[in-house]
């Protein structure tokens, strides 16, 4: 398929078009799976957002406004219903302490690990802090962008990045990093 | 390690990611499996809905009273001659009706 815009591939999947839907998830789901891993930590739930959020897009192409950005359409779907399990899964506890063992299991953290250890600092925090620091800090996606899809104000979006970033910092700090 | 050096490394991290074609046969299957209980459960309410509407399309006398119909039917009755089993019925009704009055 020749290069085309999102807009043009989402004009054409709301046609009912699958080049255009092969071609959106070829541009989209490094980058998604990016976020819901980050999100979940667990590649069958992330295996399930991103293709829930496909699913999405070939079921509601049609209700979609090309004023929008079809990337933060798609960051919004995701992180949603990431959100959402996230809400119900409540394993603040077992995050806690799988991050102890990889300290006490390394000793020294260094290399690949390093990023390993900050994923589960990352998921040591509260949910929407947690969200918002994956999407904010990690995938660089803007303020505005964030706060609309988690249904948030930008302030409030502010405020947990400022709460996150501190805690991870200070965590860091904590285990030597 | 510089925390903003960590987060570049962070962003720019590879993540095993499943393939397009992958993304592209889980979705048709979970669609299919949507689809099949969608259709399972039309025709289960349009079975309920036919067999419903025949009931209610016999005649009374050739099908059995309802539940409703036989307790109104009693209650029409002197009260000397309703059966003992529907006497309790028959009084929570009346107080029902009492309670949405008050």
């Amino acid at each position: 398929m020749t290069a085309t815009t999102d807009i043009e591939l989402m004009q054409q999947v709301a046609k009912g078009n699958e080049a255009a839907l092969r071609e959106l998830i070829d541009r989209y789901r490094e980058r998604l799976y990016r976020i819901a891993y980050g999100l979940l930590s667990d590649h069958a739930a992330a295996d399930d957002a991103v293709q829930e959020t496909f699913i999405r897009l070939w079921t509601r192409a049609r209700r979609f406004d090309p004023r929008h950005s079809v990337a933060t359409w798609l960051y919004t779907i995701c992180a949603r219903r990431c959100y959402d399990e996230l809400r119900h899964r409540r394993r603040h506890r077992e995050a806690v302490e799988q991050m102890e063992q990889s300290v006490a299991k390394a000793g020294n953290i260094d290399g690949e690990q390093i990023l390993v250890f900050l994923q589960q600092v990352v998921a040591t925090l509260p949910t929407k802090q947690r969200v918002v620091y994956q999407l904010r800090e990690i995938e660089c996606l803007d303020a505005e962008s964030t706060a609309e899809a988690l249904r948030m104000t930008v302030d409030q979006v502010k405020a947990n990045l400022w709460n996150a970033r501190n805690t991870v910092r200070e965590k860091l700090k904590q285990y030597g990093i | 390690m510089e925390y903003n050096e960590l987060i570049t490394r962070a962003q720019q991290a590879s993540v095993d990611t499943p393939g397009t074609d992958v993304i592209l046969t889980g979705m048709r299957r979970t669609l299919r499996r949507r689809q099949q209980r969608h259709s399972l459960l039309l025709s289960l309410t349009l079975v309920a809905l036919v067999g419903l509407s025949v009931a209610l399309m016999q005649p009374a006398e050739e099908r059995p009273l309802t539940l409703a119909e036989r307790v109104s039917a009693q209650l029409a009755k002197p009260t000397s001659k309703t059966p003992p089993s529907l006497v309790g019925y028959r009084h929570s009704v009346r107080n029902h009706q009492i309670y949405t009055l008050i």
